[in-house]
């Protein structure tokens, strides 16, 4: 499937997808979104007003560094069950205020970036 | 020798004084505000808190909490600070009950004890600036820099919880009852609120089970090190290498709900957000 990058939010234009999520094993709460692609990020950001609307529990807690390895301080968190072009489990953290695949994310799935162009391709289906 | 503003950046910005996350906004005429820090603790919800995730620290009337600075400070060995509330929350009626100073040779981040004396809940949004720092210098280095046992304190640990009294004070209690009964803005059924836990039912269970996994900890590194274990009502109950998989098979067991899932090993899980952003443009 296939992209357009996002140029309306990012300046230059940016890779993006639109995801699904809900708690695992329960979709009657479920939040769909375009999230901005980020590989040099370790791990999926989701704004916390997201995570609350879909009532998700805590499960874990990390020390987050920002640039230049600043610690920007702890953040809990959470397991949802994404849907792209298929179903995974995934753990995210509530921080910032857009929401931002990280690696934990992007290495499930079979992704090409063309930048001249501005399309994102992923693969149908996890590698 | 107070120092004054000048002064202060200018020891900062020489590494005299370390400051974390300096701002020139915290910056008084002749003090500096400390900004509330990513942890505290109220005797009502008898749990360390992340304010930086609840976005606040809520403090009921009457109740006791710990809050914990943003700013981690290292004091030289010729400055000592004291620290107070800044008048807008002694004004709302909060004290501060702890720790008025700060010894030469301290590092770490400061904590604050602080009493609500007001018949109002009163919120400390996370990075707030809510305590004032003056530093003065000394005449001469201090013989002997501090080395007790908050040197290098960064977090709200089970050491300094455990030697706090397990429910409101007593007095503080009486007086605020008083007054609430006395207050025609409060009415009974609100008075009977007081102290009531409001921190989400799954919140508190999950802060109980990470406490739990610290606890766990020392017997779970004899012979679980480099692992992730599920803590589920206090106790481990799975093991396994992969945290995915594990959460997988607990939710599985279990149905969905709060626990916790931690690595077994020395340090804090640590991810890196290294991205530097720009405010997203408006479509």
């Amino acid at each position: 499937m296939t992209y357009l990058y996002d140029n309306h939010h990012y300046n230059p234009p940016a890779p993006v997808l639109p995801i699904t999520m809900h708690v695992p094993g329960d979709s009657t709460k479920q939040v769909t979104t375009e999230a901005l692609v980020d590989t040099g990020t370790d791990i999926t950001c989701l704004p916390r007003a997201l995570i609350n609307a879909l009532s998700a529990e805590c499960a874990s807690s990390y020390n987050v560094f920002g640039i230049n390895g600043v610690s920007i301080g702890f953040a809990n968190s959470y397991f949802l069950e994404f849907e792209i072009t298929t179903t995974k489990i995934v753990e995210v953290i509530a921080v910032g205020d857009e929401p931002i695949l990280g690696r934990n994310l992007i290495n499930e799935f079979a992704l090409q970036l063309h930048g001249p162009t501005q399309k994102l391709d992923i693969a149908s289906g996890s590698e | 020798m107070i120092l004054v503003d000048e002064e202060i950046k200018k020891a900062v910005d020489s590494g005299e004084i370390e400051l974390s996350d300096f701002s020139e906004e915290c910056l008084q005429p002749a003090s500096y505000d400390m900004r509330v820090g990513e942890e505290g603790f109220t005797l009502s919800a008898g749990i360390v808190i992340n304010i930086q995730n609840e976005g606040e620290l809520k403090i009921q009337p009457g109740d006791f909490a710990l809050v914990m600075t943003h700013e981690k400070l290292q004091l030289p060995a010729n400055m000592l600070g004291r620290f107070g509330l800044r008048s807008l929350y002694a004004r709302m009626g909060l004290l501060a009950t702890a720790g008025p100073q700060v010894d030469p040779g301290f590092g770490g981040k400061l904590v604050i004890g602080i009493v609500n004396f007001s018949s109002q809940s009163i919120m400390l949004p996370y990075l707030t600036p809510f305590c004032s720092l003056e530093l003065y210098r000394l005449q001469r280095c201090v013989r002997v820099s501090y080395k007790g046992p908050y040197q290098g304190q960064e977090h709200l640990t089970d050491k300094i919880i455990s030697k706090l009294p397990r429910e409101p004070f007593p007095l503080a209690v009486m007086l605020i009852r008083q007054l609430v009964a006395s207050s025609p803005s409060i009415g009974p059924e609100e008075a009977s609120t007081l102290y009531r836990r409001e921190l989400p039912r799954g919140l508190v269970t999950f802060q109980r089970e990470k406490q739990a996994f610290e606890r766990l900890k020392p017997e779970l590194l004899k012979t679980h090190r480099g692992q992730y274990v599920v803590i589920r009502e206090k106790k481990a109950v799975l093991f396994g290498h992969s945290k995915t998989e594990l959460i997988k098979q607990a939710y599985s067991q279990f149905g969905y709900g709060p626990l916790y899932i931690g690595l077994v090993g020395q340090e804090q899980e640590v991810v890196h957000i290294p991205t530097p952003r720009v405010p997203r443009r408006m479509a």
